[in-house]
């Protein structure tokens, strides 16, 4: 019997070839978007899944409560680890782990390296295998351990193991000897590194004080518990442990130490980022949905054209039910037939995902593989049935339940009235999906578009920054080197007409994370922040910076490094009225204001412009700060205004000079406005996959139009003809065709409107400075819609209108 | 075998009231072979319907082999169809996706009768129809009388014990019209009741009983000359 299903399916398939098709390649072009996306959240959600102990492993957190203000940070306090490892037995292992931004000597060249410093537990509380050398490595204070990928890097074919490696650390260069080589962390694995070295080294740079700080943070803390050890009783044991360890700073309950899942650490946008980068939680959610109403429009063009074509399957219908067929089994029938084409669906969509992975892999910024593992069989499996079922409910449930003398009359096929309504109401909904997503990506690429011309306040184009890279030495020490080297560069580069000028500051512009000052604010007794940068005095000329009120910095006034430069938001926080002349707020009132900017962007759109001290000389600002952070190191930053022109040459002879002027630095530069761009990465990411996949909805609904139309004007033949003997005109005929489709889709634009305009208020939100929503991307996005349906079916009507009367009456 | 007591049957529209079937009562005795007449819209083929159980009717009784059939459900319909049921149409209504062997087999499949003796059924019928050199082709690639040889085939294949004809000979010449005849003719001599609905009194006249009907009723009910 399933056989006889499967040949009637089969040639079902073959005798409506077009219909077939465009089921085939909806359901394919569907089906593979899936596949990507399937590909995508896997991904997302797998995240640290792989260590076999990730159930047991958790990272610490920290939450303090201080004169009304929270702290919140999942970098913690340096002793942290050791004091929960001596003092908790319910801790099976603890590893602190960080990174610093060090420099690599080989073969007489310099470059950058994240260095990580991990506890030797590293390796027994994570599943990162050691490919060759000894696991006892990170026991030895100078050995290292390289990943695969850093071992071929610097060493190439030859075994690195028992070479040295020379590393900057704390300012020194310093031999490490290699003694093992690790595989390279898996693409889904959150810790990500290169090169390890033992946690120990962290004394060569930290203070005394620093290692003994509750207050300050600086490295992660993980924690494997006990098999069978409950995390929240683990907190309830900590809480009065760490309340005793801060009493005298902290009431008990003010400084709060918790534990977070191993696993969670992706996706949880909750708990702020610490050392390894994090995703958004909304994404796997936004884009599941996205492919999941892309495979509905395949669905629905499934259903549609079935009902299109129930008039000629009726009889079939009919017959089968003459001859003895149930209903379970006609409904049997039809869901085979739906389960026969998504299968060439999922064998056309799993082609399909395969050549476009490199591209989706490109805009989502992953590296993901389609191969056959026991995940992706069974996410197939699942989008097989779940589409098979859906796309093939309606005719088997619908078309079975024909009485049979109806359906041999074919009256159950052409006479019901709910049968139009059904199909207008999935047609218009393929519109207002269709809508939604055009009015969603003009929006998300208006403001793509603002956030990459909108006015900062400076210039960001045609400027490279560079840094100069100590890592762990003594700021003071850092900054006379820096300013020196800066000294050199600037006056050799002074007879390139190529370079137009060069400054050097604490911070470039496009990177984030400034150097924060904090301190309690005695008159109102709250903590009060601001952010402060280091400049020259070339710093905000370079950057087109406008001096508002007073003046720039000038090495004319020796006095100038007691002062400062202060932006808007700055004056209107500490409601500094004439400001100039006036001193900084306590503890920084050695400090005078000299002059005021406006509020130039220095950290993304997603954020409000917060006040900014710019200081000549920053170190006893530092100093006189009782809270200070920084996501952004402070060491100095060289930024270079170059002519357009020949750039490859302009940069190549800036780094010849640096090479000149810092032969133990390396050269890594990038330019202004790329960095800008990349604070919005996560954004473009997602509008260009929504951009894409809106394109792709509307080819599959227009393909279900194309169809769906060619059916209806099939059934409307003769009346096409009876209008064109009485006198109809073949434009009249056109546009009595197109009429429906057109109030459908106005319809469906209204329904569509508010939907789209309350996803984008949300998305919007995410962004301080935003686009408006403007009322003509829903003219558009309608306009749009209109024309792309219109011309899918006229490739029908046009054909119907302009046929001899007495062709289109012969068919009856 | 087939007994119906003030069987009515009204078709209703969206304003307009149709009764096909009014109050009619008829017997019909096993072995029987009767032709109903009369003309267009009289009720011939909602009769048909009505006792082939592919339609209900509004009320009325109507047994079958002394059950009670009006208001069984469909499922208990289908059941009963498909064990003692055989339909031949004026149209055919032969499946265009199915081969001949398939049209003919698909009853036995419903049937859930084995694969061999599917197979050795459906050739013996082909055989007997003398249309076994087209078993692989599909209906629309055989001529009008080769349709209807290969429906009537469908139609015997489960041995049923009514056939229900309607029209059989409509849309065929006058040769293929015989031909299809001369084998309802030689089925009701092998025992199977047969109830025709036709235009023709040619055709009429292959019967033993003729029933003529008027606005939904039998009017008149005479046995063929033969059968006097």
């Amino acid at each position: 019997m399933f056989k006889n299903y499967l040949k009637t399916a089969w040639r079902n398939l073959l005798k409506g070839k077009t219909y077939s098709v465009i089921n085939i390649t909806g359901m394919g072009m569907g089906i593979g978007i899936c596949i990507l996306i399937f590909l995508f959240v896997n991904d997302e959600w797998s995240f640290d899944k792989f260590h076999s102990k990730s159930d047991r492993i958790y990272r610490a957190w920290v939450k303090e409560h201080f004169k009304g203000d929270i702290f919140f940070n999942s970098i913690t306090p340096y002793p942290l680890g050791s004091e929960l490892n001596d003092n908790f037995p319910s801790i099976e292992q603890t590893v602190r782990y960080t990174t610093i931004n060090s420099l690599v000597k080989k073969n007489g060249n310099v470059e950058e390296q994240d260095v990580h410093l991990v506890e030797p537990s590293f390796l027994d509380v994570f599943d990162f295998n050691i490919l060759s050398g000894s696991s006892s490595t990170l026991e030895e204070k100078h050995h290292a351990i390289l990943s695969t990928k850093s071992a071929k890097k610097y060493f190439g074919d030859d075994s690195p193991l028992g070479k040295n490696i020379v590393l900057q650390v704390a300012g020194e260069w310093t031999d490490f000897t290699v003694g093992a080589v690790m595989e390279d962390p898996p693409f889904n694995s959150s810790i990500q590194y290169e090169i390890l070295i033992p946690f120990e080294n962290t004394t060569s740079y930290m203070s005394e004080f620093g290692m003994q700080c509750w207050t300050c943070v600086s490295v992660e803390t993980y924690v494997l518990l006990n098999q069978g050890q409950d995390v929240d009783e683990f907190e309830k044991t900590v809480a009065p442990f760490i309340d005793k360890k801060v009493a005298r700073d902290y009431k008990p309950g003010e400084y709060i130490v918790g534990f977070q899942p191993l696993a969670d650490i992706h996706l949880n946008n909750d708990i702020p980022q610490g050392i390894v980068a994090v995703s958004d939680s909304r994404y796997p959610y936004i884009l599941s949905g996205v492919a999941l109403l892309i495979l509905l429009l395949a669905c629905i063009n499934f259903t549609t054209l079935a009902i299109g074509r129930s008039v000629s399957r009726s009889k079939e219908i009919g017959v089968r039910k003459v001859t003895g067929a149930t209903r379970p089994q006609i409904m049997f029938q039809f869901w085979s037939e739906a389960f026969l084409t998504v299968f060439a669906g999922v064998l056309l969509g799993i082609i399909l995902a395969k050549f476009s992975l490199p591209f989706f892999n490109q805009i989502a910024d992953k590296n993901l593989l389609l191969s056959p593992n026991p995940s992706i069989v069974m996410g197939l499996g699942g989008i097989f049935i779940i589409t098979g079922i859906v796309a093939g409910i309606y005719p088997a449930l619908v078309l079975s339940g024909y009485k049979p003398i109806h359906a041999l009359k074919g009256i159950a096929a052409t006479g019901k009235k709910s049968k139009a309504s059904i199909l207008t109401w999935l047609v218009g909904f393929q519109f207002v999906l269709s809508v939604v997503l055009i009015i969603c990506t003009g929006i998300m690429q208006t403001q793509m578009s603002y956030l990459q011309n909108k006015n900062l306040g400076f210039e960001k184009s045609q400027v490279i920054t560079f840094p100069y890279n100590v890592s762990g030495e003594g700021l003071v020490k850092v900054w006379e080197d820096g300013n020196k080297i800066h000294a050199r560069l600037k006056d050799r580069l002074a007879s390139n007409s190529s370079i137009l000028g060069t400054s050097i500051s604490s911070h470039a512009l496009g990177s984030v994370g400034w150097l924060s000052l904090g301190y309690t604010d005695k008159v109102q007794n709250k903590f009060r922040n601001f952010n402060a940068i280091q400049v020259d005095e070339n710093f905000l000329p370079l950057m087109e910076i406008d001096i508002v009120d007073g003046r720039n910095f000038s090495k004319e006034f020796d006095t100038d490094e007691k002062g400062v430069i202060i932006n808007q938001a700055m004056i209107s926080e500490y409601n500094l009225e004439n400001p100039i002349g006036k001193l900084l707020p306590e503890p920084f009132n050695d400090y005078k204001i000299l002059g005021t900017t406006g509020d130039f962007h220095f950290s993304s759109l997603h954020n409000p412009v917060d006040p900014l001290v710019m200081s000549y000389d920053m170190l006893p600002l530092i100093r006189a700060a009782p809270d200070m952070g920084s996501m952004d190191p402070i060491n100095p930053k060289f930024s270079v205004k170059v002519k357009g022109g020949n750039l490859q040459r302009t940069i190549r002879d800036i780094q010849n000079t640096w090479k000149e002027v810092a032969p133990d630095q390396s050269f890594t530069y990038s330019f202004i406005d790329n960095d800008i761009d990349m604070l919005y990465r996560k954004e473009t990411k997602l509008s260009n996959i929504i951009g894409y996949a809106t394109v792709l909805a509307l080819f599959i609904a227009c393909l279900g139009l194309f169809g769906i139309s060619a059916l209806k004007i099939s059934h409307k033949t003769k009346e096409i003809g009876i209008r064109k003997v009485l006198g109809a005109s073949s434009s009249s005929i056109l546009s009595w065709l197109s009429m429906d489709y057109l109030k459908l889709i106005f319809i469906s634009a209204m329904i569509a409107s508010p939907l789209a305009w309350y996803a984008m208020t949300k998305w919007l939100q995410d962004f301080e400075f935003h686009v408006g929503i403007s009322w003509w991307i829903f003219v558009m996005a309608a306009i749009v819609t209109a024309s792309v349906a219109l011309i899918a079916v006229s490739f029908q009507s046009v054909r119907a209108s302009r046929a001899n009367p007495v062709e289109s009456l012969r068919t009856e | 075998m087939i007994r119906t007591v003030n069987l009515v049957k009204v078709y209703q529209t969206d304003e307009v009231e149709t009764t096909a079937l009014n109050e009619l009562n008829l017997e019909i005795k096993e072995g029987e072979f009767v032709s109903v007449m009369g003309p267009s819209g009289c009720g011939k083929s909602t009769l048909l319907n009505v006792l082939g159980m592919i339609d209900s009717p509004t009320s009325g009784e109507y047994y079958f082999m002394n059950q009670e059939i009006g208001h069984l459900s469909e499922r208990g319909r289908s059941n009963i169809r498909k064990h003692n049921l055989g339909f031949v149409f004026q149209s055919f209504n032969l499946i265009d996706e199915l081969t001949v062997f398939e049209n003919v087999e698909l009853p036995m499949l419903y049937t859930k009768v084995a694969a061999n003796d599917r197979k050795a059924r459906v050739e013996e019928l082909l055989e007997g129809m003398n249309i076994m050199h087209r078993r692989n082709h599909f209906p629309q690639q055989l001529s009008g009388g080769q349709q209807q040889r290969v429906a009537v085939a469908r139609a015997i294949v489960n041995h049923p014990k009514l056939i229900l004809a309607d029209e059989p000979t409509g849309n065929l010449d006058s040769t293929n019209g015989n031909e299809v005849m001369r084998i309802l003719t030689k089925l009701n001599e092998e025992g199977t009741t047969i109830v025709m609905v036709t235009h023709s009194q040619y055709c009429a006249e292959f019967g033993n009983r003729i029933i003529r009907m008027l606005d939904g009723k039998v009017v008149t009910e005479n046995l063929v000359k033969q059968y006097l």
